[in-house]
């Protein structure tokens, strides 16, 4: 089928409501479009002028709109200004920007963690500043190219650009297949950081208690650098698999749209309960520990230690929330 | 090349017309439409379509899923007793208006 038609004709319905007689209208103008098509290139007429006389000859979808019962929608939509529709190559880049985004940002958190570890594991408390602080410069610089590497996945998440409903349904699909991966990067990333203890005491139950700490820092590093690049990957899918949908003033006229902002503000409601509690608990522990054990210069590790547990059950509770979207849609 | 006015007026008799020939779908319908008129009666495939779905809705028409003889399949409309009548109906609007306007024709000519 000849793209520039399918982009077309797909073009004219992604501000309208997706209702099953919408679709339908869809389908069948698309079918009758490429049979045309496909005609007039089989008479011998060019690729490109068979193009043109199709979508010349298409017509416009306000003779459509009373007898497909949307009238009012129709004309509400066109008052206002079209979002512009992103190409595929655009979608695409900004998938492997977001992939790219989370390794950055992830490996970001890994390097100061692994600093963190060979801080723990040296005797030479002079040395600390000289690992410390390249390795935060390094995260840092991390930090920044994954900041940037994510920028292409911006406009599709403020809705200031838009996929037509077949490139959409291209992401649906991957969303959907690469499922498992998220899961599985959930699942290894949240195992790493729940046994990281475990195996911290293990190595000191082994009398290898200068190992404890390092091993400790570095299997943390790596659930968190895992669980920040899948979700990185799953958001970015999620937001294109999504972006052929209509803003959600319009979304909302017409139900299930809207439904995931209201997940996401149940879900920040419950951060937000939660926050309060969180943290003045770690104070209250990491003061009790430190006048109890005296040992200020180890005790400060509970502060990024508390902030990447915090960061992570956000994570999770928001990928509950989107998950628990999808399955009641 | 008809005008669009006229096709609109008209569009519901020539698709039940080109159906007594038996089941068809969008696109083979826009084509015999073209063939029978010799080209004359040409159709947006978005009027078609709005036609079709309001003779369907209106039930003189129905749909089913089919397949054309490249295996494709292809959502099919045939006539219902209801649009072999409104057919009939339209047929006869239509030789009275054509022996009313042929009347105004004929005295232009004539002018």
């Amino acid at each position: 089928m000849n793209d520039a038609i399918h982009t077309y004709i797909n073009g004219q319905f992604t501000t309208l409501p997706r209702t099953p007689e919408v679709e339908r209208a869809r389908q069948e103008l698309l079918q009758m479009s490429e049979d045309k098509y496909t005609e007039l290139v089989a008479a011998g007429v060019s690729a490109n002028e068979a193009t043109g006389r199709v979508i010349t000859e298409f017509g416009n979808l306000d003779e459509l709109a009373d007898d497909l019962g949307i009238r009012a929608e129709f004309d509400g939509v066109s008052a206002v200004p079209p979002v512009p529709i992103a190409t595929r190559a655009d979608a695409d880049k900004a998938l492997a920007g977001g992939r790219r985004g989370g390794l950055l940002v992830g490996g970001g958190v890994l390097v100061i963690l692994l600093a963190l570890a060979a801080v723990s594991a040296m005797s030479d408390q002079l040395m600390t500043p000289a690992v410390l602080f390249p390795a935060v410069a390094i995260a840092v610089g991390l930090f920044i190219f994954g900041a940037f590497s994510m920028r292409p996945v911006g406009p599709f998440k403020t809705g200031d650009v838009r996929l037509d409903f077949s490139d959409a349904s291209h992401f649906r699909q991957l969303a959907e297949r690469s499922q498992w991966m998220f899961i599985t990067g959930l699942v290894v990333g949240v195992g790493l950081l729940v046994l990281a203890p475990g195996v911290s005491g293990i190595l000191s139950g082994l009398d290898l208690d200068g190992a404890a700490g390092p091993g400790f820092l570095v299997m943390i590093g790596l659930g968190v650098f895992v669980l920040v690049a899948s979700a990185n990957q799953h958001g970015t899918l999620q937001t294109l698999a999504k972006a052929d949908r209509p803003a959600a003033s319009i979304g909302a006229a017409f139900g299930g749209f809207g439904g995931s902002s209201e997940a996401e503000k149940r879900t920040n409601w419950r951060i937000g309960l939660i926050a309060p509690i969180y943290w003045p608990a770690i104070v209250a522990v990491y003061l009790g520990w430190s006048f109890i054990s005296r040992d200020w210069h180890i005790t400060w590790i509970i502060w990024p230690i508390a902030g990447i547990a915090f960061a992570v059950f956000v994570g999770i509770l928001r990928a509950a929330s989107q998950w628990n979207g999808r399955q009641a849609s | 090349m008809l005008a669009s006015d006229l096709v609109r007026s008209t569009i519901d008799l020539v698709i039940l017309s080109v159906l007594t020939e038996g089941p068809s779908y969008g696109y083979a319908i826009a084509k015999r439409v073209d063939q029978i008129s010799e080209g004359e009666y040409t159709t947006k495939e978005t009027t078609l379509y709005a036609a079709i779905r309001r003779l369907e809705a209106r039930g003189d028409l129905t749909s089913f899923a089919g397949s054309e003889s490249g295996g494709r399949p292809r959502t099919y409309y045939s006539l219902t007793e209801s649009g072999t009548a409104h057919l009939h109906q339209r047929i006869a609007d239509w030789h009275t208006a054509q022996r009313a306007i042929a009347r105004f024709l004929t005295r232009e000519a004539h002018q």
